[in-house]
């Protein structure tokens, strides 16, 4: 219950403002994609840090 | 970015939040160093081949702790909002289905799990030559051509770094370009032929923050993070002054005569290899960053005579045509003789309905044959191909 009124929860707390250019919904389950770990030989994904909110950084270094 | 990272520090330290990045660019150890710069300590994923098709960076996503979306760039203290509210709170997790790896040998694949095989080639062992072929087979299916051309682009510039044909540059600006034709607003895809090309298409410099960045990590004494490849040439300059982009200079520096009697001077019979790359501008001006590359043949165990004054080069501009740096001289080594690939860039601009197909160049260089082989003034003739500019 409390999942399926987090939407409404966050539409009052200001957090769906989201910009045109994203291709992402809220609620929408975030893509579960491994890609290699920049550290190590290791693959990872968003499903490796679930569990606790995660702030994710898409982005580069230029 | 390092100020969302300061933002977040003490939420991440308290149990609060968890961070981590994803990574849109070619080389995933210039973001290390840059985070080594910036003593950001959170781990990353490289999608160096945009497989999760984002259009823009940056893009800061919070997600709940069973993995939805809860904001798209969230204003920071929206995100401390959220996560004092009950909605963050730590849920065991959902399980998640592990994607299928798709089986890179099977027979017959579908244009997707071409692409996929192609782009997990790490993942799944193919190796890179087949992952391209992959790759190249899913180009020919229009669900997923766009994809497929950038991702072969991304594997063809990693197998030129990793020491593979000379051609695989060349082939990986055409195949960047040809994805960018199929979706000219993907910004991602076009900042990766823009970091090889002309100032002129630059919105900024790529990595000209890496010495100041090693500098200041020395000087805090650390070594800084070793990179792979080093960033050189168009990836360090600045964008063109707006007032020079603007207008179509007819010359931006003398044209210099070739040394009288050139046309004398014996013409190479293939002791040197040249390559040609022609990054064009994406926005279809009739701009082009050039790089060039010689390298001596091996088989006739060529070398340069580096005893003598250094390798040089003359464009051959038609009217119209400007560079700034019409006549360049190679990278010298200190050693009497050395055989290593020499590089050289240079932009070129021309009138937007300019007709020439080529602009010659001359390189004039002291090359010998044979370990104790004779040396020799050589001229050799290059034709830079403008068809990527039409």
């Amino acid at each position: 219950m409390m999942l399926r009124l987090a939407p409404l929860l966050l539409a009052a707390l200001g957090l769906l403002a989201a910009p045109a250019q994203a291709q992402w919904k809220v609620g929408d389950r975030f893509p579960v994609i491994s890609l290699p770990a920049a550290e190590d030989t290791s693959f990872k994904s968003v499903a490796d840090y679930r569990g606790k909110p995660l702030l994710l950084h898409i982005y580069a270094s230029w | 970015m390092p100020g969302w990272h300061a933002e977040t520090k003490d939420l991440v330290a308290s149990g609060k939040l968890r961070v981590a990045g994803i990574l849109q660019e070619q080389h995933a150890d210039r973001a290390l160093l840059f985070h080594q710069w910036k003593a950001m300590d959170f781990p990353l994923m490289v999608d160096s081949f945009n497989e999760l098709g984002v259009k823009v960076v940056p893009i800061h996503v919070l997600l709940d702790p069973q993995g939805r979306v809860v904001a798209v760039n969230p204003k920071p203290q929206a995100l401390r909002d959220y996560l004092a509210s009950d909605a963050a709170r730590a849920v065991g997790a959902e399980p998640v289905p592990s994607p299928t790896p798709t089986d890179p040998h099977a027979q017959e694949l579908t244009p997707e799990q071409l692409l996929s095989a192609g782009t997990t080639r790490l993942t799944y062992g193919v190796s890179e030559n087949q992952a391209i072929a992959h790759l190249r087979r899913a180009t020919e299916h229009p669900a997923t051509a766009a994809r497929a051309w950038f991702r072969l682009g991304v594997a063809l510039r990693h197998r030129f770094e990793d020491g593979g044909a000379s051609t695989d540059f060349a082939e990986a600006v055409k195949a960047w370009s040809s994805a960018l034709a199929l979706d000219p607003n993907h910004y991602i895809w076009r900042r990766r032929i823009q970091q090889y090309g002309p100032r002129l298409d630059k919105p900024y410099p790529f990595y000209d923050w890496v010495p100041t960045a090693r500098a200041e990590i020395k000087a805090r004494g650390e070594v800084p993070r070793a990179l792979r490849v080093e960033p050189v040439g168009a990836e360090m300059t600045a964008p063109l002054p707006r007032g020079q982009a603007a207008s179509t200079p007819n010359s931006e520096s003398p044209m210099p005569d070739l040394p009288e009697g050139a046309n004398k001077i014996t013409h190479d019979d293939g002791l040197i290899r040249c390559e040609v790359i022609v990054v064009p501008d994406t926005q279809g001006r009739t701009a082009a960053r050039v790089h060039l590359s010689f390298e001596p043949n091996a088989l006739r165990a060529a070398h340069w005579n580096n005893e003598v004054e250094p390798a040089r080069v003359w464009l051959q501009l038609p009217e119209g045509w400007s560079s700034p740096t019409p006549f360049l001289e190679l990278p010298h080594s200190d050693q009497e003789v050395s055989s290593e690939t020499r590089t050289v860039e240079f932009e070129l601009r021309g009138p937007k309905d300019s007709t020439h197909s080529t602009i010659p160049i001359v390189l004039l260089a002291h090359v010998c044959e044979g370990v104790d082989g004779t040396c020799v003034y050589r001229r050799i003739e290059v034709s830079i191909p403008l068809d990527a500019l039409h």
